[in-house]
């Protein structure tokens, strides 16, 4: 059945149009959740709630973009919802000076070490971009994660392709700022 | 070209939108330049550090478990095509009294408060009687003089502020 047709009936209150819906976005929702979260517990979470979210507002979509491009949308403000909370509580947790590790493996057994080693980069990496404003971090995980063209990141933040250039730049810079002293770190072993 | 530039043509070079004669200026420059080689080396490193090594997929029986939950909700309230403009029209017509009636405050502030001579008359005690007695008056060259006095005592009343 064709989207336009399964968004019509869905928005009529037809389920089991909507759980066809579901069914194709499913994965693409939920990986941008993880991509956030690196969590598959929250992420799942998340998704829930955002196809719940687009059930319930779905009848007031207008067609006037892509059934995609408005489930993104919503997804994506659910998502900074989603960070905001999460900064809030992170401010109470642990800071990030205290959360600095050591990225460079000793001797010894390096496989067992390198997987703790990817762990704590994963983590580290976590921290520092929770530590930046909301807009490079959503620019970094749409574009560097995700792996969207500019245009499709222009559609769904509603900004121009140059806004999302310059956002871009300033975001990458920024995120290799604070994590120049482990890049170092890991330059010294290569 | 300078370090500022390659370091911005070298982020747009990994998202392929530097063209090829860019590319080769951004490598001329990288090569000589042990800073900006620097910088390319950790960008690469962030870059593979920030992609997930493998993404997972939603927990088993994601459509059932969703599905439950909507069954809960019911369905959801059509929404009516008029219904947001009416609220729209409503906040403008809302906004719009408002503007109206400080404007209406405003003008009636800057209003003289004082009565005018007909005002003045009507909210005096009734004048008649006083007008009576001058005009009952023999005498003309009193009856002018007081007629003149009396055109000089006109008070100013103020008009009561609601």
């Amino acid at each position: 059945m064709e989207e336009r047709e399964l968004v019509h009936r869905a928005s009529a209150g037809e389920a089991e149009a909507f759980g066809e819906l579901v069914s194709r976005y499913q994965n693409r929702v939920f990986h941008l959740a993880f991509s956030f979260t690196r969590d598959r517990a929250a992420a799942d979470d998340l998704a829930q709630e955002i196809f719940l979210k687009a059930y319930l507002a779905l009848p007031g979509f207008r067609g006037k973009s892509e059934f995609s491009t408005w489930l993104y949308r919503l997804a994506i403000n659910h998502i900074k919802d989603y960070l905001r909370k999460m900064k809030k509580k992170m401010k109470r947790e642990e800071p990030l000076e205290e959360a600095r590790v050591k990225l460079v493996p000793d001797e010894g057994d390096m496989t067992q070490e390198e997987e703790e080693l990817m762990e704590k980069r994963r983590k580290l990496l976590e921290k520092v971009m929770a530590t930046l404003p909301e807009k490079y971090r959503i620019i970094l995980t749409l574009r560097d994660i995700e792996g969207l063209s500019y245009e499709e990141i222009a559609s769904f933040l509603g900004i121009s392709l140059g806004t999302v250039d310059s956002r871009l730049h300033r975001a990458r810079k920024l995120l290799r700022e604070k994590m120049e002293p482990y890049l170092r770190q890991e330059g010294r072993i290569s | 070209m300078n370090c500022r530039q390659a370091e911005r043509r070298l982020l747009r070079s990994f998202d392929g939108r530097i063209t090829a004669e860019e590319r080769k200026k951004l490598e001329d420059h990288i090569r000589h330049c042990s800073r900006c080689a620097r910088l390319e080396t950790e960008y690469k490193t962030l870059l593979s550090w920030i992609k997930p090594e493998e993404v997972p997929e939603p927990l088993p029986h994601f459509r059932e478990r969703l599905e439950k939950k909507i069954a809960s909700l019911g369905r959801p309230e059509p929404e009516i095509i008029w219904q947001p403009i009416l609220v729209r029209a409503a906040t403008i017509a809302l906004i719009g009294l408002i503007i109206l009636s400080g404007l209406m405050i405003f003008l009636q502030l800057g209003k003289s408060t004082a009565f005018t001579q007909t005002e003045a008359l009507i909210f005096q005690e009734n004048p008649f009687p006083e007008v009576q007695q001058i005009l009952n008056e023999t005498q003309l060259e009193q009856r002018n003089l007081r007629l003149m006095f009396s055109s000089l005592e006109v008070q100013e009343l103020r008009r009561p502020l609601p």
